[in-house]
């Protein structure tokens, strides 16, 4: 089987929850096993979330794109925004993963999961819009 | 996303039933903060019917530990799914909260020693 769904939303939090929908549906449609679901769902929310938080300077809401294809093998998601340049792969915070409780800081974490939790991402830049595509084995 | 808690003497039981996200990670965060008043010492966390957190989620469990600890109380989470336990680990909060199987487990962890 394969499915495939293509979503247009504005960047604001409460768009996001067209994302979720999103992933419920192919999830559904594609017979997902859930520690898949729960990681897709995961990286996405991660990335989306940088997005909508941080990728204009300009304060207004602009759209983004969300794709998301599976087949029997694989996931793959794609996500498009019109932000300032921005490479999370490079240009986010090194996670820490390592200090005690009283030094530990958070920033970082949301792409260090997407990096750890998917087989392969990578991103480009291309039209004055940032891409990120990554692609996640069923088994 | 639900919060119910429950107090035992000095120490704070809860249980956490839905997702932890962007949408919902403040009032977790408010509830949490609430119920913990200054005479609690211990913090026992049921994240069995957690379905979902995300990496703001984490972070609101790490203010939350941290300010138990500048106070001398301890925190313990207990019956995490696997998805759940798994980000923990990615993130190395294994390493800097504790994270048992269950409650008996959770209330031994923060005995006083």
């Amino acid at each position: 089987m394969a499915a495939s769904t293509t979503l247009v939303i504005r960047t604001t939090i409460e768009e996001l929850q067209k994302v979720e929908t999103a992933v419920d549906e192919v999830s559904g449609a594609e017979g997902w096993q859930p520690d898949i679901e729960f990681k897709i769902r995961l990286v996405l929310d991660e990335l989306c979330t940088n997005v909508v938080n941080y990728a204009h300077s300009d304060n207004l809401d602009h759209d983004m794109t969300v794709t998301i294809e599976s087949d029997d093998d694989e996931v793959r998601v794609r996500i498009v925004d019109d932000g300032d340049p921005f490479n999370p792969l490079e240009d986010a915070p090194e996670p820490d993963t390592d200090s005690a409780l009283v030094d530990r800081r958070v920033g970082g974490l949301g792409v260090h999961f997407v990096k750890t939790l998917v087989d392969d991402v990578r991103y480009w830049r291309d039209d004055n819009k940032n891409h990120v595509a990554l692609s996640k084995r069923r088994n | 996303m639900e919060v119910r808690t429950e107090r035992e003497d000095d120490v704070l039981v809860t249980t956490v039933n839905g997702r932890i996200d962007s949408a919902t990670v403040s009032e977790f965060q408010h509830l949490m903060e609430r119920a913990i008043t200054d005479d609690i010492r211990r913090v026992i966390v049921d994240f069995e019917n957690l379905s979902y957190i995300n990496s703001a989620g984490l972070r609101a469990v790490l203010v939350i530990t941290k300010n138990l600890w500048t106070r001398n109380a301890k925190l313990a989470l207990h019956s995490l799914q696997p998805s759940i336990q798994e980000v923990f680990s990615i993130a190395g909060f294994d390493k800097i909260i504790q994270v048992c199987a269950d409650k008996a487990e959770a209330l031994d962890a923060t005995q006083e020693k």
